[in-house]
């Protein structure tokens, strides 16, 4: 299971930062505003090949089959993770060691996706998650279609 | 009660060509102290290393050793208490190419890269990200994800 972004949705409303603070002690989310006109939440991709994993000298950032894990007891805080990552989505927290998703291992569902308001962040794996992306895009296409044959553009 | 002036010295040692001035050792050990500075090469990262353990400090000692990823830092026991107060270290940093905040040492760049396959660094990226600090690299995978959804969305407004 994976968590999806549909950033049509996305509101800037910074409430996957605080579920994700509330859970973690620390967000591991960050919502970040485009040129004014978009919202992009951003974690850890849990890459097939991370360069976070490959970088840990303490064997504290362990590459698995679908995601990448975290076991805090190894972790010395040298910060080379944060270096390597591509995607500047692993921390190095103020309170507590590494921040990096890990997808809520603890719980059913992250907390980041059952708090969006707007389900901008989808919880499903790889072909349900794609499914409900493309039909959401499709419904807004064809949305727009139809308001542009109302104002008679087509 | 044992003379605290007494030996045998518990000494720290860097190996100065391995260490990559990386904070897994000032993250245990906080006598280790770490300091940006500017020199004449430009941004650098200071390093003091103290080099007498205290009696109380024996099992930071051991740990410290195991924490450095390039076994940059032994502990040796010494009959005699080293003349110098510490050993000090200096790095130079690499400056993010967008925003030119220093964010990582040369060493713990080149750690990095030795550990990740070439074909990786090469991928979808003119610029290897390497050269982005963290922060950079969110605002460029910010405004790729977002790229589409603007131009549709600045349409919309004309």
């Amino acid at each position: 299971m994976e968590v999806y972004v549909d950033i049509d949705r996305c509101i800037y409303c910074h409430a996957c930062e605080v579920a994700c603070e509330r859970v973690h002690g620390e967000a591991r989310i960050s919502v970040g505003a485009v040129e004014e006109r978009a919202s992009v939440p951003l974690f850890c991709h849990q890459c097939d090949v991370a360069p976070c994993a490959l970088a840990c000298p303490a064997g504290s950032l362990v590459q698995g089959e679908s995601a990448v894990s975290f076991e805090a007891e190894r972790c010395t805080r040298c910060g080379l993770c944060a270096i390597a990552c591509p995607f500047g989505a692993v921390y190095i927290g103020e309170t507590a060691l590494l921040q990096k998703c890990d997808l809520c291992s603890e719980r059913e569902v992250p907390a980041c996706v059952l708090t969006c308001p707007t389900e901008a962040l989808i919880w499903g794996d790889g072909e349900d998650g794609a499914k409900r992306l493309r039909r959401r895009a499709a419904g807004r296409m064809a949305q727009s279609c139809a308001e542009a044959i109302g104002r008679g553009r087509i | 009660m044992k003379d605290a002036k007494a030996g045998p010295w518990r000494v720290l040692d860097v190996d100065v060509e391995r260490c990559i001035g990386c904070r897994a050792c000032s993250s245990l050990w906080d006598e280790i102290s770490l300091a940006p500075a500017l020199s004449e090469e430009g941004p650098q990262r200071w390093m003091r290393f103290p080099r007498v353990f205290e009696e109380f400090e024996a099992k930071i000692a051991e740990s410290l050793a195991e924490v450095c990823p390039t076994g940059a830092i032994s502990v040796t026991l010494a009959d005699e208490r080293p003349l110098e107060e510490g050993i000090d270290l200096a790095f130079n940093m690499i400056r993010c190419r967008r925003c030119k905040t220093p964010f990582a040492t040369e060493e713990e760049v080149k750690y990095i890269k030795e550990r990740i396959p070439e074909d990786l660094r090469a991928q979808n990226c003119a610029v290897s990200w390497m050269e982005l600090c963290p922060g950079c690299r969110r605002s460029v995978g910010r405004k790729e994800a977002a790229r589409e959804l603007i131009v549709v969305r600045s349409g919309a407004r004309r």
